[in-house]
C-alpha cells in the first residue's frame, strides 16, 4: 500500500501485486485432484472459492480502490 | 518527455510535432525540457495547445510509432543501468563528508550493474526477466510435482516483482522525461529482488535435481 501510494509513478505497481495476489491464492490441493479437478475451466475457478482466495481478492480490490482514488485526488486537485 | 525524448532534435522533429497535433514551430525547444530557461511555457501558442500536452497524446505517438518506442524505451534502460548518479552525494554538508560521498550499503549491488558493459540497455533487462520468469515457472511446476510449497511461494514473488520492474520502468521511461536514472530506483529494486529470489530457487531446483539422479544412479538396477 505504501509503495503504490508514495509516488504517482508507483500507482501502476497496483496492477502486477494486486494480480499475484489473487493468483497465489489458490487452493494447491484442489488443483492436484483432491477437491475438484484441476485441468478443467471449473476445476481453475473452484481453486478459488476458498476463503484465502476471498480475503486475497478484498485485500487486492483496497488497493485497487486507493489507487483509483489516489488518481481521482490527482486529476481534481488544482 | 516531449521535447527530451520524442523532440529531441536528433531526428525530423516537424514530422513529430505534426504527429503530436502540435505547432511545427515548437521544434525550437527539442532538447529543452520544461523547466529549462528555454522552455515551451513561455511559448505565446502555450496556452492553445497545452490540453495536448497529455498522457493520452504520448501514448497514442508511442503506439502508431513503435521503433520510436523501442529507441525511447532503450536510452531509458541505459539510463536504469546506471544505478546511481555520480554527481549526487547522500550526505547534507553539515555531516562531515567530502562533497559527493555516498552511503556504502548499496555498493555491491551499484558496482556489479556498472561492471556490465555499456549501453546493453534493454539488451540486458529483457533477457534477464526472461531468464527469471522461465526459473519461476520451472519452480512452480516442480512445487506443483513434488510438494515444495516455498517453490510455488518464492515462483509467485519472482514473477510478482517482474511485473513491478515492467510496470515501474514504463513511467519514467515513456511520461516522466526527467531524472530518469532516479525515477528508476523502483524498477531497479523489483529487478534485484527478483534476481536474488530466482537464484536462490535456481539453486535449490539444480541440487536437488543433481542429488535425485546421483540417487538413481547409486541404486541397483
Amino acid at each position: 500500500m505504501l509503495a503504490i501510494l508514495s509516488k504517482e509513478q508507483y500507482l501502476i505497481l497496483a496492477a502486477p501485486i494486486c494480480l499475484t495476489l489473487v493468483l497465489a491464492s489458490a487452493d494447491r490441493a484442489r488443483a492436484d485432484g483432491r477437491g475438484v479437478r484441476g485441468g478443467s475451466l471449473r476445476g481453475w475457478i473452484g481453486r478459488y472459492r476458498t476463503r484465502q482466495a476471498a480475503a486475497a481478492t478484498t485485500v487486492a480490490m483496497v488497493l485497487a480502490a486507493a489507487a483509483g482514488g489516489y488518481v481521482l485526488w490527482d486529476q481534481t486537485s488544482p | 518527455m516531449i521535447f527530451d525524448d520524442i523532440v529531441n532534435g536528433h531526428d525530423n522533429a516537424p514530422a513529430d510535432l505534426r504527429a503530436l497535433g502540435l505547432p511545427a514551430s515548437w521544434a525550437k525547444y527539442a532538447g529543452h525540457y520544461y523547466w529549462d530557461t528555454v522552455s515551451v511555457r513561455n511559448d505565446p501558442l502555450y496556452p492553445r495547445y497545452e490540453a495536448k500536452l497529455t498522457d493520452g497524446n504520448i501514448t497514442h505517438f508511442l503506439l502508431t510509432h513503435p521503433g520510436r518506442m523501442l529507441s525511447i524505451g532503450q536510452q531509458a534502460a541505459i539510463d536504469a543501468l546506471q544505478f546511481r548518479l555520480g554527481s549526487l552525494g547522500d550526505y547534507p554538508p553539515s555531516a562531515g563528508h567530502p562533497p559527493g560521498t555516498v552511503e556504502s550499503r548499496v555498493v555491491v549491488l551499484t558496482w556489479l550493474v556498472r561492471g556490465l558493459p555499456r549501453g546493453l540497455g534493454l539488451a540486458w533487462l529483457l533477457p534477464l526477466w526472461a531468464a527469471m520468469a522461465a526459473v519461476a515457472a520451472a519452480g512452480l511446476r516442480s512445487g506443483r510435482r513434488r510438494g515444495r510449497d516455498w517453490y510455488a511461494g518464492a515462483a509467485a514473488g519472482v514473477l510478482c516483482m517482474i511485473g513491478c520492474a515492467v510496470a515501474a520502468f514504463i513511467p519514467p521511461a515513456y511520461f516522466a522525461g526527467i531524472s530518469t536514472t532516479r525515477h528508476m530506483v523502483g524498477m531497479n529494486l523489483a529487478t534485484a529482488l527478483a534476481a536474488v529470489i530466482s537464484v536462490a530457487l535456481a539453486v535449490s531446483m539444480v541440487t536437488r535435481a543433481l542429488r535425485r539422479s546421483r540417487a538413481g544412479a547409486e541404486q541397483p538396477g
